[in-house]
């Protein structure tokens, strides 16, 4: 059975499809909330508030744009607001090796950087870090982003230039690190 | 490769670990989405059948009023049948339904009491003084007496400062003080300094003796807590034309700003009063950042913050009581 035919099958009210909508998309909306909030346990409130909204508004869906980009737009709405709500921009005070989980990323970059450019990430103003998340991190493309924030692909690039300009500005005392 | 490009290489490559998801608990979410979807899918009210009932309202009305009858045509000619003229059933008038009597003592008072709301509202308006923020009381040019509220706004910095003994003692002992911005006083007779002109360009005043919240000076919290209840009771009932969309975008940006401002100050607040506050500028951040070109799920998502924090009637009680 097809996605599209799964979901007017939710539309006509059978919630039995649900799950295995859920089963699909919930990989990504999780890494979605995870990349915005930062706790487990904020991410999960997220994600779970992303599929009972989208469950439950589902007649609003009307298939102009694709179910996992609709999804992941109310994933993102959904996270900022949370964020916004709770006012857990959280303060990295915690060891670097607590932060990364599993430890198996490895680079030639020194701890410090790493650590201040997440900081620097951290204090993106809100949608210039949402548009540089889902680029930069996620790998969402300029016309994706403008489908999932609502804005155009001009204004996507243009919050994207911005973020890394403030970054590099930000990361200014590591001048030149990048590089090697 | 340019530096910038570098960078950009760089931050693309070490973003990847800025919040690293670990592995999705799958299973352990379906278990919250499906407890909170039979929770929403309680006793879902289905669409209220409106024609039907109110047929059947009609129905009853009319079964238990004597409907009056208007005869048309003149007045009756002998040997003409009473049958014979138009009638018209006439819909009782809302202040003839229950009776003349009871109809118009409903009418008075309602308009006494819109006379007496009225009266009150004027009162309170022109003896309580506007405080909408510490900086605004305080640093109000002497030459723009008046707020946008049409009351006198601050006391000239002469009385304040200079020549009230109480209020100069006041300023003398209070810790929490603030540099104004300059005040142009108007000049005396005689060329003598203005009292309360520091060194031609700062005068100290106290910082915190206008905070809204106080108990005997809530009235400008309750105001705002008013407005911010009608803008959202319009963006309710919205019915999301371009126009009205922006308005109430900049509506909101107005009040945001209030409500940030009473965040901030110092006081005793509770903390519903403050939690209150809080939700109120989330809800006002959403409605900002509306206008004709949002998704249509945006405007969902504000019209669900609102209605689930129940932002509105808190909102309408804690300004009618002024509790806060």
């Amino acid at each position: 059975m097809t996605e599209v035919q799964l979901i007017q099958r939710l539309k006509d009210g059978d919630q039995s499809v649900a799950r295995t909508l859920y089963d699909s998309h919930v990989d990504r909306v999780f890494r979605i909330c995870y990349r915005f909030a930062g706790e487990y346990d904020l991410a999960q409130d997220f994600a779970q508030e992303t599929f009972v909204r989208a469950f439950t508004k589902i007649d609003t869906f009307r298939g102009d744009a694709a179910f996992g980009t609709w999804i992941v737009a109310i994933a993102t709405t959904v996270s900022l607001n949370g964020l916004r709500k709770v006012k857990r921009f959280r303060t990295r005070e915690t060891p670097l090796d607590d932060q990364m989980t599993g430890g198996s990323r490895v680079s030639g970059v020194e701890p410090d950087l790493r650590e201040d450019l997440y900081r620097a990430i951290d204090r993106l103003p809100e949608r210039s870090r949402a548009v540089f998340v889902l680029h930069d991190v996620e790998g969402y493309t300029h016309r994706e982003i403008g489908e999932i924030l609502g804005i155009k692909t001009g204004t996507s690039k243009c919050q994207l230039f911005r973020a890394r300009s403030r970054l590099r500005d930000d990361l200014a005392v590591h001048a030149g690190e990048w590089a090697s | 490769m340019s530096d910038f490009d570098r960078f950009v290489e760089f931050v693309r490559r070490e973003g990847m670990g800025y919040n690293e998801p670990p592995e999705t608990p799958g299973e352990a979410m379906w278990g919250g989405v499906e407890a909170r979807l039979v929770g929403q899918l309680y006793h879902v009210p289905p669409v209220a059948p409106r024609e039907e009932m109110w047929k059947v309202i009609e129905a009853a009305w009319v079964s238990r009023e004597s409907p009056g009858v208007i005869e048309i045509g003149g007045r009756r000619q002998p040997g003409q049948s009473r049958g014979s003229l138009r009638r018209w059933p006439v819909r009782p008038r809302w202040w003839t339904r229950r009776g003349n009597a009871a109809g118009w003592a409903t009418a008075l008072t309602v308009a006494a009491s819109l006379v007496l709301g009225l009266a009150l509202g004027r009162g309170t308006r022109t003896t309580q003084p506007f405080v909408g923020s510490a900086d605004h009381s305080v640093a109000t040019p002497a030459s723009e007496p008046e707020t946008a509220f049409g009351v006198p706004a601050a006391e000239p910095q002469a009385t304040r400062s200079g020549e009230d003994p109480a209020l100069h003692d006041q300023l003398a002992t209070t810790s929490d003080i603030v540099r104004a911005a300059p005040v142009v006083e108007p000049s005396r007779a005689g060329g003598e300094p203005e009292a309360g002109v520091v060194d031609g360009s700062y005068l100290e005043v106290p910082a915190v003796l206008r905070d809204p919240f106080d108990t005997e000076d809530h009235y400008p919290a309750t105001q705002h807590l008013g407005r911010a209840a009608t803008l959202l009771t319009a963006f309710r009932i919205d019915q999301g034309t371009p126009g009205s969309q922006q308005d109430l975008a900049r509506w909101a940006r107005e009040l945001l700003g209030d409500t940030r401002a009473f965040l901030d100050m110092p006081g005793s607040r509770s903390p519903q009063q403050y939690a209150l506050l809080e939700d109120l500028e989330l809800v006002l951040i959403q409605i900002a950042r509306l206008g004709p070109e949002a998704p249509e799920f945006e405007w969902q998502l504000a019209r669900e913050s609102m209605e689930w924090q129940g932002t509105l009637t808190r909102l309408r009680v804690a300004s009618d009581l002024g509790e806060i």
